[in-house]
């Protein structure tokens, strides 16, 4: 990698000591005067009809300020790219939870108090929770009966793929790559499988909480735990009916994200409570609501079919996906339909045909989490992949070295492979592994066992733009806003260092001024790991647009041409003559202005190029403007009595370009592998047989704590790749790649060491268990059969 | 927690245990007394209980203390928190069992303030701190307006989160014979997290062995009945006999199979609960032994 | 009824009205303003809001607030004295232990909490010390390293005093 003033450092992070002082403000310390309290009432049927609602009761409580339901909400449905949610539940409930009205109060007890004095009647209605029933031709039970008639923005064939027969399915995304049927008749070995994930929880610590205050002038402002609030700010203005330019928008720091705070339910609520207050209105959810209402992971079943010749080389691929979207669609849309490029960004595969469906169920709304299904089919693929391996006798790294997409390939959705570094990451976790050393013999009743998997990550594609502005001071401060989100991933310290880098400047002398409506422009959303690269490249083109300005001024001044000037440190100087310079000051007037053109503020749009790929097939030659890849090992220790699973090493080498903040890089990296262990171990959102979530606490849901991660020097990661030709400097997107290989590497280290096939995450100490013993049981009565037979 | 409002109380800071005594008197059945307050507040919040009157303990000097000597063994008051007992020397040396139980429930947070005689009370089936009591043969002493009484804790819990305390008894200490020479204790706790978690299944066991026989063994299961219980016919299999491993694990497979009656729930089913009855009861009569 | 009720926070005296059954999260974040105690679950669970009575670090969310009347509360904000920050938040600073920052201001005063405590614990003691905080963002990592920077900042401080 080139060597950089400031990009590839790790300068410390801007935010860190608000952080570490307690300083660091996020939505819910703000606390304007005469703010309320609000709280939402759900539903406590999975499906019902709402027959009354009343709330005058709880209007006679002192301290309550104001009360909604769905009858003060407009009528036109909003959310995701299918409308098929109102603010409030107006008629149909859909899910344990779903929000029917909610009150704003003097004190958080009052709001509760008040909610107990809400009279609503019900109609219960009949319920589906399985997601292939729900799915099935002829459903009986329809979760949406309008969805033919609903609004929706045109995505990826999202509505032409509605299916008049299956009511309860929302999305219908194909790939077709090549002719599968031909691909089996030629295969030499077929393997099939079906394997699931469960509904998983973000749990970021910070819970949702949105607060809207009505301003004086008649605006409101939203401050809100959102990740993608510019582009929510449209929807939410809509779905209120008021103009764009009334709603401000600002996202302070968000304690945690990884995709559950896109499009959180507790903005619009909040908005709607505090324009009827006519005063500030906070609405926090509780840690339970977070559960339910959070928009937990979909849940995800996979019919997985490979076929390969003798030698190992996979000839076909067919995927049937079905995603279990909850009550509503929220951004399981995209899930469904852009999940799919886990399949297709990593393998080789001349003939590939993925179905992968949406359903609707009368369970909680679920939606991407750090790596947006991709993470789904790559537990699937890869823990086959191993299967196959093994059947085949071809060694397990060899098996993926062979089929791995390598530069100029061509990969099943037709685009040309590029900058592609999965197989310099292979290596390097392989080597690390060390699958050549003796295996360990068991001790005890722990028995050990290595496992592998690569990973990939999309970003970036289809129709993205973002906008930076770059503010030059006279000072030498350069100030940079962006509506790039801070959640914990370094967004404003790496925006900082490319405007260092581009000015040649100090880490220092940067500003960022981020998500804030009022004077920041247009990100969609922080999210899809392109934050780095899309923010990143606007931050540079406003910056090469504020030099443009600059160098025009002191061009003047100079009485040297622009294309001959640079600037560094604050000075503008003429190549080749160091000696002479102006400072920036020297440029302006006094107070920072200047005499003609006002002051230097760069502006541009990053935009994305690509082809719209085939409503039918999926295919395109330039859709997805990258991909960051890696490759994961395990060791783990298996107890063969309990099932317990102990993380020995762990080893993780990842493509992301250019690292702009290797320190931050190597956080994302290190938590990303914790977050898998947790999905991989122990993490599952339960429900019972009336739709009720049983485990919404963080007692009886499970994320690591430090005890269940492994050890410091146990735990190895870094970087394998080049630069990729359109990131900033090189740089690509690294937070989600990150969790995509844990799944499936943990399970086939398992698989390693204990010869046991589970395709079913978790893969709790009980699961494990039983298979263990379903085994021994099996080899005992194989060796009892074949004994007879001599005997 | 879900939104449910926090009842509303009266708040008593007694200065000793006979204020406190009276105010049992007074308030019996609608008041609950909060020494570190852990199991308490959150059935507050949740919603589980509305007692009128909350009596803290924290002023109540005699409450805490730990004393201990060869003759008597431990004795600690009913305030004192779990970290002071896990952190004490005597407790860490001597009482294997008893530091183990302690250490292994939540957060240095919660064990900052909570209290073993509290978590004893709460008397959940898979409270921490009650296996090893059971294997320890603890006593607790419980004092009313009406006098006093030592209860020896197999005879304490009566059922779930039930005991045989009455609405105007508090238990003041808890006594811990001496160990005794050749004797050692272990507590295993499995639960599904190494940490944060409530116990799947904890085992506690206390074993001597004098010119290799044993002459004592007492094992304790936590969470698979609906009180923590003691295995007595799993310990008579052991008494007066030499300890080998196959001895143990016969012992530990009879305490699965025949001296416990787990559930399924959402953290196991039953079947997997047994299973680990066995291992843990194997192990933790294997760690007792005193070489 | 709302009581008066006295509490030391960070070397201050205050008076706060409160009712009996309002916990010490909520007191100190919305009648005191110090929005450094986070609240994470309200349940005990998660470790975010912890803060240091009487030098013990405890879960601020499981007590009464009108039970921690003459105790010594210290929450994040009173760890910074005269500008100079404590060494445990200047090494979570300097070893990248921070990301999204929620469970930090916990993390560390649990950290300051085990260090008086233990001056040189090892990597397991410092995991098993702060198992009750959880993290999503970091993987614990760099935070061991934290702690293990400031333990050896406070051992220079000592043998130079």
């Amino acid at each position: 990698m080139p060597d950089y003033k400031v990009i590839g450092k790790s300068p410390l992070r801007k935010d860190a000591y608000e952080k570490v002082t307690g300083k660091a403000v996020f939505s819910a310390d703000i606390h304007p005067k005469g703010m309320l309290y609000g709280k939402i009432l759900g539903s406590p049927y999975a499906h019902a009809r709402i027959k009354s609602i009343d709330v005058s009761e709880a209007l006679k409580l002192p301290g309550v300020v104001s009360a909604i339901t769905g009858k003060d909400c407009p009528d036109a449905r909003t959310s995701g790219y299918i409308h098929d949610r109102h603010i409030l539940c107006k008629e149909i409930v859909r899910y344990m939870g779903d929000p029917v009205a909610a009150v704003a109060a003097t004190s958080p007890e009052t709001a509760k108090a008040a909610l107990e004095l809400i009279k609503v009647e019900y109609e219960e209605l009949p319920t589906v929770f399985d997601p292939e029933e729900a799915g099935s031709v002829g459903c009986k039970v329809v979760i949406h009966e309008g969805l033919p008639k609903y609004d929706h923005i045109e995505f990826q064939g999202v509505w032409s793929s509605l299916e008049a027969d299956r009511p309860n399915q929302f999305i219908h995304r194909k790939i077709i790559h090549g002719d599968v049927e031909k691909g089996f008749k030629e295969a030499e070995y077929i393997i099939e499988g079906r394997y699931e994930l469960p509904r998983a929880h973000h749990c970021a610590l910070e819970p949702h909480v949105a607060l809207c205050v009505p301003e004086a002038d008649g605006t409101i402002s939203l401050y809100a735990s959102e990740q993608a609030g510019m582009y929510h700010r449209y929807e939410m203005a809509e779905a209120l009916g008021i103009d764009v330019s009334k709603m401000h928008f600002v996202a302070p720091h968000l304690g945690g994200g990884f995709g559950g705070k896109v499009g959180i339910m507790v903005g619009p609520i909040a908005c709607m409570l505090a324009i009827k207050a006519g005063k500030p209105v906070r609405l926090e959810m509780t840690r339970d609501e977070v559960f339910i209402s959070g928009n937990p992971r979909s849940p995800g079943i996979v019919y997985l079919k490979d076929g390969y010749k003798k030698d190992g080389t996979l000839v076909a691929r067919q995927i049937r996906e079905i995603i279990n979207s909850g009550a509503y669609s929220t951004h399981t849309t995209v899930l469904v339909s852009a999940g799919v490029y886990g399949a297709t960004g990593t393998y080789r595969c001349p003939n590939l045909r993925i179905d992968a469906t949406g359903v609707y169920t009368n369970t909680p709304p679920t939606g991407p989490y750090r790596s947006l299904g991709s993470e789904i089919l790559t537990f699937a693929i890869e823990s086959q992949m191993d299967k196959a391996a093994d059947e085949l006798g071809i060694g397990k790294i060899e098996l993926r070295e062979k089929n791995l997409l390598v530069d100029g390939d061509v990969d099943p959705i037709g685009q040309v492979t590029y900058d592609n570094g999965t197989m310099a990451c292979l290596k390097k976790a392989a080597a690390y592994l060390d699958l050549d050393e003796p295996r360990k013999p068991k001790n005890g009743p722990w028995a050990y066992g290595k496992g592998i998997s690569t990973g990939n990550k999309f970003t970036a594609y289809w129709d993205t733009g973002t906008v930076a502005y770059c503010h030059v001071y006279d000072d030498g401060y350069i100030e940079i806003r962006t509506m790039h989100t801070e959640m914990g991933q370094g967004a404003t310290t790496v925006l900082a260092q490319v405007a260092a880098e581009e000015f040649q400047t100090s880490y220092d002398k940067i500003k960022v001024v981020w998500a804030d409506s009022a004077v920041c422009p247009y990100d969609e959303g922080t999210y899809c790991s392109r934050g780095t690269f899309v923010n990143g490249n606007a931050v540079r083109l406003a910056c090469q647009d504020a030099k443009r300005q600059l160098f025009a001024v002191a061009s003047k001044i100079m009485e040297v041409p622009a294309d001959k000037l640079a600037t560094c440190d604050g000075v503008v100087y003429e190549i080749g003559n160091r000696d002479n310079f102006r400072y920036f000051y020297q440029l302006f007037e006094f107070g920072g202005y200047l005499r003609e053109g006002g002051t230097i503020i760069g502006k541009d749009t990053y935009l994305m190029t690509f082809e719209e790929d085939d409503r039918e097939t999926g295919q395109s030659k330039d859709l997805i403007t990258f991909y960051s890849y890696g490759a994961l090992a395990f060791e783990v220790a298996v107890n063969e009595e309990t099932g317990e699973v102990r993380i020995l090493k762990s080893g993780g080498w990842y493509d992301m370009g250019q690292p702009i903040n290797p320190k931050l890089v190597e956080l994302q990296l290190e938590g990303a592998m914790c977050m898998g262990v947790g999905q991989a171990l122990f993490e599952e959102m339960l429900f019972n047989k009336d739709g009720k979530a049983i485990n919404a606490n963080f007692r009886d849901y499970r994320i690591p704590t430090m005890l269940d991660v492994p050890k410091n020097d146990a735990l190895v990661s870094g970087f394998a790749g080049q630069p990729h030709r359109m990131g900033p400097y090189g740089a690509k997107g690294i937070g989600e790649v990150s969790l995509v290989p844990v799944m499936p590497a943990i399970s086939n280290a398992i698989r390693d060491a204990v010869g046991i096939e589970i395709k079913e995450i978790p893969l709790t100490r009980e699961r494990i268990l039983s298979a263990i013993n379903a085994k021994k049981a099996a080899e005992k009565a194989t060796a009892a059969a074949v004994e007879k037979k001599i005997a | 927690m879900p939104n449910v409002v926090m009842p509303k109380f009266e708040y008593h800071m007694p200065e000793n245990i006979q204020e406190v005594l009276a105010l049992l008197d007074k308030y019996g059945c609608d008041a609950k007394i909060i020494a570190g307050g852990t199991d308490v507040l959150p059935k507050l919040k949740g919603g589980v209980m509305a007692p009128a009157h909350i009596i803290s303990l924290r002023e109540v000097k005699e409450l805490r203390f730990i004393d201990y000597d060869c003759h008597d063994g431990l004795r600690f008051g009913a305030n004192v928190k779990l970290r002071e007992l896990e952190n004490n020397p005597i407790v860490k040396s001597k009482y294997k069992a008893l530091y183990m139980g302690c250490h292994s429930i939540a957060s240095t947070q919660i064990r900052n303030i909570a209290t073993l005689v509290g978590n004893v009370c709460n008397a959940v089936p898979s409270a921490d701190s009650a296996p090893a009591l059971l294997a320890l043969s603890a006593k607790l002493k419980i004092v009313s307006s009406k006098g006093e009484r030592i209860v020896p804790i197999e005879k304490f819990f009566t059922g779930v989160c039930k005991t045989v305390l009455s609405p105007n008894e508090l238990v003041t200490e808890v006594i811990v014979p001496e160990m005794g020479a050749n004797s050692g204790s272990y507590y295993f706790k499995y639960a599904v997290r190494r940490a944060m978690d409530l116990a799947l299944v904890g085992v506690a066991a206390k074993i001597t062995v004098e010119n290799g026989i044993c002459s004592d063994a007492k094992i304790a299961l936590g969470a698979v009945a609906i009180t923590p219980k003691r295995a007595p016919e799993a310990e008579k299999m052991l008494i007066g006999q030499h300890l080998t491993a196959n001895l143990i694990e016969q012992a530990a497979r009879f305490a699965s199979e025949n001296e416990c009656s787990p559930i399924s729930d959402i953290r196991a089913s039953k079947e997997y609960r047994r299973e680990m009855v066995y291992v843990l009861t194997r192990d933790a009569i294997k760690n007792s032994i005193v070489a | 009824m709302k009581q008066i009720i006295k509490l030391n926070v960070n070397g201050l005296d205050y008076e706060i009205a409160a009712e009996p059954n309002e916990t010490l999260v909520d007191v100190l974040r919305e009648d005191l303003l110090l929005t450094g105690v986070k609240k994470g679950c309200d349940d005990g669970d998660c470790g975010a809001c912890t803060v240091l009575v009487d030098g013990k670090a405890v879960p601020s969310c499981c007590m009464l607030a009108i039970d921690m009347q003459g105790k010594k509360i210290v929450t994040i904000e009173g760890l910074e004295k005269n500008g100079v920050l404590n060494p445990v938040q200047q090494a979570f600073i300097d070893q990248f232990a921070v990301e999204c920052g929620f469970c930090t201001p916990g993390m560390i005063l649990t950290s300051v909490a085990l260090l008086n405590e233990n001056p040189d614990p090892t990597e397991d003691e410092i995991r098993d010390a702060l198992r009750g905080n959880l993290c999503r963002c970091t993987g614990y990592a760099k935070i061991i390293n934290a702690v293990m920077a400031a333990k050896e900042m406070l051992k220079e401080q000592r043998k130079a005093s």
